[in-house]
């Protein structure tokens, strides 16, 4: 089967849906199919992917998504479309003010769309609801990451979204060494206000005055990496800033974690990298909020915490460091868990909605 | 019976201040340095608790930096990193001018020092507009150990004493001081430096006339002295920023490529733009170690918005 990919932010941008539709496209030739991405993007083109255009950076809902909304690129994505000749064109993001519109409106074949986003509200959402019910039925088969990205479409476009989660590279994560030395905290994320970083690094101050040997290892980078310089300085040389880490990169940095905090403080649909470290058997400490909680059950495969609680945070992080036993079963609750969202099983899914968009309307 | 008046409580503060500093330099020429940083720590832990209100400024200026409220754990944990390192300013500042060339090259590691030797090259000596930030006259005093000719601006600070001893500290460490006096154009002189090839040191992240150029700094207006900008406009010569962050075992510094100096025939505009430029760099310095900011008046006017 030939399926064209649309991906609405910046190609060689770090992002959740990039590396989503990167993973995807690779595992569908795998699989025998022909795949196209098409994305936003200036830097040098990749086989299979097609650039269509410079990205600006559209700041919205907290964070800043580089977008690409000029006539020219959806003139790019008409002519690659009509010369790749697609049997499927799964657009994600269909309503982002990008490829993915553009995709899902020029598409010569049948739509799949899938749906990351979640917001706590979305004020332009709602008002462009009306505007965007045409395309919504056009779209044959919806799928959304989670039940959360899933709940807020449907809020404003009815029912009709199937969840298919996110997929993780479980092998990839599997081989990171188990903690050897010193006991180290993990963070993976950016460092954005909303990611919680504070109240990481809250909480790691609480821990550090009893934990003489816990150190902090931070992958990422972000406005929020100021809070560093404004630590004791005893406190910042326990601090080990490794800053942004190409995805691909990322499972060596999960080696010798002794714990995973993610305490984001709400706007997550998912939570990719919870799977990611779970699928790395490092424990992982969350907050309790829609996006996560879908993904770590508290107890079984992760603790969760209060949003915005250093001390809950720091407490849970004690416990997974110092009682006896749930280190271990945590590890093993979240490996388990992580296997669910093997690619390998997702992408079958994937396929089921390509073949179910084939079949002719119904009606 | 009336008390003593004003003046008298006056005078003894200025005392007070003369002796306190007196003491400070003689303490900092001799104490060996694991003592002397012992002593700052220890000085920092006993006088951190009297300073309230100076403890409420620096913590406004930092939630307004980290993006948090004043009263947030980490802005208030930053606050008194804020006090901590300036402790130990007071303690090295004076220790630089008993420590041998090799000590002072050991511990104030340079980056960017090639952009300070192409633009004297051109013969037009360099304009270095620093911020508060780690100990700016330790860079003064690495320049001039390697031959650089440093000029600086002293503030006329009052009292007189005070004024003179910080005079004598910094021509001790190797700077010009040409200080800010009334019937002197300190912008003649220093246009005559740099025509001598001199590199002019500006501390200039604080505007004292109240008739800076208007920036915005951490997503809030503020103003900056026009005085690096107007100078480099008016002689040609290059101007750099440079900051300098305490380390733990000394200094490092950094020295930015020089700014792109535009002359559009307005000259306000070019200043105000050149500025700008200034109060970016500046930020970024800031952004690097909040901590290391010694500010010690209100950067903003009014409460941070969050």
């Amino acid at each position: 089967m030939r399926v064209a990919l649309a991906c609405p932010y910046a190609w060689e941008a770090p992002g959740g849906v990039q590396v989503h539709v990167r993973a995807l496209a690779e595992h569908l030739s795998r699989r025998g199919h022909e795949t196209l991405v098409l994305a936003p993007g200036t830097g040098p083109s990749e086989p299979g992917v097609v650039l269509v255009g410079t990205p600006v950076r559209l700041r919205y809902g907290g964070t800043v998504a580089p977008v690409c909304f000029s006539p020219r690129s959806a003139l790019r994505v008409r002519g690659a479309l009509r010369a790749f000749a697609p049997h499927v064109v799964h657009a994600h993001e269909p309503f982002s003010p990008s490829t993915g519109l553009f995709a899902a409106l020029l598409s010569p074949a049948p739509v799949v769309a899938t749906f990351h986003a979640y917001a706590e509200r979305s004020g332009l959402y709602t008002a462009a609801a009306p505007l965007l019910r045409p395309l919504w039925r056009r779209l044959r088969v919806r799928l959304a990451v989670s039940q959360t990205a899933a709940a807020f479409v449907t809020a404003r476009f009815g029912p009709g979204v199937r969840v298919v989660p996110n997929g993780v590279d479980v092998d990839r994560f599997r081989a990171a060494a188990p903690p050897v030395g010193g006991r180290r905290l993990l963070w993976v994320n950016r460092l954005d206000p909303q990611k919680g970083f504070g109240v990481a690094l809250e909480a790691f101050v609480r821990l550090a005055r009893d934990l003489p040997d816990l150190e902090l290892v931070v992958v990422g980078d972000g406005r929020d990496r100021r809070l560093l310089g404004g630590l004791p300085a005893h406190v910042r040389a326990r601090v080990d800033l490794r800053g942004a880490v190409p995805h691909e990169a990322l499972p060596a940095h999960f080696a010798g974690a002794s714990a995973f905090v993610a305490p984001a403080l709400g706007q997550e649909s998912f939570g990719m990298v919870l799977v990611e470290a779970m699928a790395a058997g490092v424990p992982v400490v969350a907050s309790d909020i829609p996006g996560y909680r879908e993904v770590v059950r508290d107890g079984v495969d992760g603790l969760l915490v209060p949003p915005a609680d250093p001390e809950a945070l720091a407490a849970a992080v004690r416990r997974v460091l110092e009682e006896p036993g749930l280190a271990e079963r945590l590890r093993a609750g979240g490996r388990a868990r992580a296997e669910e969202f093997r690619w390998e099983a997702v992408v079958e899914r994937v396929e089921g909605a390509y073949r179910e968009a084939l079949e002719p309307p119904r009606g | 019976m009336p008390g003593p008046g004003p003046e008298l409580w006056g005078q003894l503060a200025d005392l007070r201040s003369v002796l306190s500093l007196r003491a400070t330099q003689w303490l900092g020429m001799r104490l060996p340095r694991p003592v002397g940083l012992r002593a700052a720590e220890l000085y920092h832990r006993l006088s951190y608790p009297a300073s309230r209100a100076q403890r409420a400024v620096v913590a406004r200026n930092l939630a307004r930096v980290l993006g948090r409220p004043p009263g947030d754990p980490l802005v208030q944990r930053a606050t008194r990193e804020c006090f901590r390192l300036y402790a130990q300013y007071w303690y090295e500042t004076f220790a630089l001018r008993t420590m041998t060339p090799e000590e002072v090259d050991r511990r104030f590691r340079v980056q960017g020092i090639e952009h300070v030797d192409r633009a004297l090259e051109e013969g037009k000596g360099v304009v270095l507009a620093l911020p508060h930030m780690g100990n700016w006259d330790a860079a003064g005093h690495w320049l001039c150990l390697h031959g650089y000719r440093v000029t600086a601006v002293a503030e006329a600070l009052r009292p007189r004493e005070v004024f003179e001893l910080f005079y004598r500290h910094r021509r001790a460490l190797g700077l010009d001081i040409v200080p800010l006096v009334p019937g002197v154009r300190v912008s003649d002189v220093l246009a005559e430096r740099l025509a001598r090839n001199h590199v002019v040191a500006l501390v200039a992240d604080r505007d004292l006339t109240g008739r800076g150029v208007a920036v915005e700094m951490f997503g809030a207006p503020r103003r900056l002295p026009s005085g690096p900008a107007r100078l480099a406009l008016a002689t040609g010569a290059p101007l750099s920023t440079c900051s300098v962050y305490t380390a733990p075992d000394g200094w490092r510094c950094v020295i930015a490529p020089p700014l792109e100096v535009e002359r559009s025939g307005d000259l306000r505009e070019d200043v105000a733009r050149l500025t700008r430029s200034i109060a970016r760099d500046f930020e970024r310095f800031i952004a690097a170690a909040p901590a290391d900011w010694h500010m010690f008046q209100p950067a903003w006017d009014g409460e941070p918005s969050r």
